[in-house]
């Protein structure tokens, strides 16, 4: 029981950083609000276009190609999630594991040869 | 000792899930809806890994179930967005109530 | 009912992570809803601390906060509407929705509110990851190589539907 409460005291740090990740920006944000002038002008509000003049939306649709990327990531991140307590319990988890998480990896590079053979990892 | 018992968090993942659903049936966008079912899918998670300790039989089999519906989850937003993506480029739409058709 | 510190940090994270969903239902703008969410996910993250579930917190970051989240804001970048989502379902239909849904939640709750099964002891919150992965690689093994297939499968599926788009408002624009 002793080693539940110092396990969840330990958290007490993690909850310490995320009240200061959170007040620290907003403290700072908000001393800036105080602190600055305030003259709004019509050009200040315009989109930033590399300094020429902003001829559309600053919201433009975009390549469906940028989601095969987001896609990806998605997909690898799961991976990533079963490879940690993989590695973790390795030392009691012998050979035979290891070649569960070779199938695992195999499987997973062949989707991503697929794309690489589909020409889909091509930025332009 | 243990001061939370089991049933606040059976009632705060109910409570969670009806707003998925709510979601889920009265959205039109059809990325909310399926952000909804996650909701939805994250309230059964809590279930899980509150089971997985408080429930009968604790063991940690909870926490695995809950990991592999995570990657489920996963891979049905990653399927359920490519789907969106064609439907959209078809019809102009991300509405689900102008989706009634099954040819294009 | 004694306020212990544990009692303390389930209100807290229950309480954003309702306050979170309402967000969801009540906002207006897409993308507002989607950050909303964001705020679920990670204290549904904080009540697996609480529940001595370490790894499935670190996952639920990683996982929901990170990667479903940045994938439907890729969703609603690439499909281009109005970017509200104005509702203009019936109001007798949205009342006979919350009925429903209540009569749903009404049931459920008439079954667990005073659930009561003796606490055991547990182990969970020692080596947390390294008891998941002791089970996970010894008793889950069948369901954690379909795993692979399903995810390959949705790789592969979603690059086929994805592909074919681009090609076809390749053809188009050429």
């Amino acid at each position: 029981m002793d080693l539940l409460n110092s396990y969840q005291n330990n958290y007490l740090i993690v909850f310490v950083f995320l009240c200061l990740g959170i007040l620290l920006p907003i403290v700072a944000l908000f001393l800036g609000k105080l602190l600055r002038p305030h003259k709004p002008e019509e050009a200040k509000y315009t989109t930033y276009e590399s300094g020429i003049e902003p001829f559309h939306d600053s919201r433009i649709q975009f390549n469906v190609r940028y989601y095969i990327f987001a896609l990806m990531f998605v997909i690898f991140d799961v991976e990533t999630v079963f490879l940690y307590p993989w590695a973790v319990a390795y030392d009691k988890l012998g050979i035979f594991a290891l070649i569960e998480m070779l199938i695992f990896v195999i499987m997973l590079a062949i989707g991503l040869i697929y794309a690489w053979k589909k020409k889909v990892l091509r930025w332009m | 000792m243990n001061s939370v018992p089991l049933s606040a968090y059976l009632v705060l993942a109910l409570i969670l899930f009806c707003i998925g659903l709510y979601g889920a049936l009265t959205k039109r966008n059809a990325v909310i809806v399926l952000i909804s079912i996650e909701l939805m899918l994250n309230a059964v998670n809590i279930n899980l890994v509150a089971f997985s300790k408080l429930g009968p039989a604790p063991s940690i089999s909870g926490q695995i179930f809950s990991l592999f519906t995570i990657t489920v989850a996963a891979a049905e937003a990653a399927v359920g967005l490519a789907i969106l993506m064609s439907l959209y480029n078809r019809r102009k739409t991300v509405n689900v109530d102008e989706m009634d058709q099954l040819k294009h | 009912m004694s306020l212990s510190g544990e009692m303390i940090a389930f209100i807290l994270l229950s309480l954003v992570a309702i306050i979170g969903g309402i967000l969801l239902i009540n906002l207006t703008r897409v993308v507002h809803m989607v950050i909303a969410l964001v705020f679920t996910f990670i204290s549904v993250a904080g009540l697996y601390v609480l529940l001595s579930a370490e790894f499935l917190a670190a996952v639920q970051i990683l996982i929901y906060s990170g990667a479903i989240t940045i994938i439907m804001l890729f969703g609603i970048m690439l499909t281009r509407h109005n970017d509200t989502s104005e509702k203009t379902a019936g109001v007798w239909r949205k009342l006979l929705l919350i009925a429903g849904i209540a009569g749903f939640g009404l049931a459920s709750y008439a079954g667990i509110y005073n659930l009561d099964i003796p606490v055991q002891e547990t182990k969970l919150h020692e080596d947390n990851t390294r008891q998941i992965g002791m089970a996970l690689y010894s008793d889950h093994m069948i369901p954690f190589e379909l795993t692979s297939v399903l995810l390959l499968a949705a790789l592969i599926g979603a690059i086929i539907l994805a592909k074919k788009d681009d090609e076809k408002k390749e053809g188009e624009e050429s």
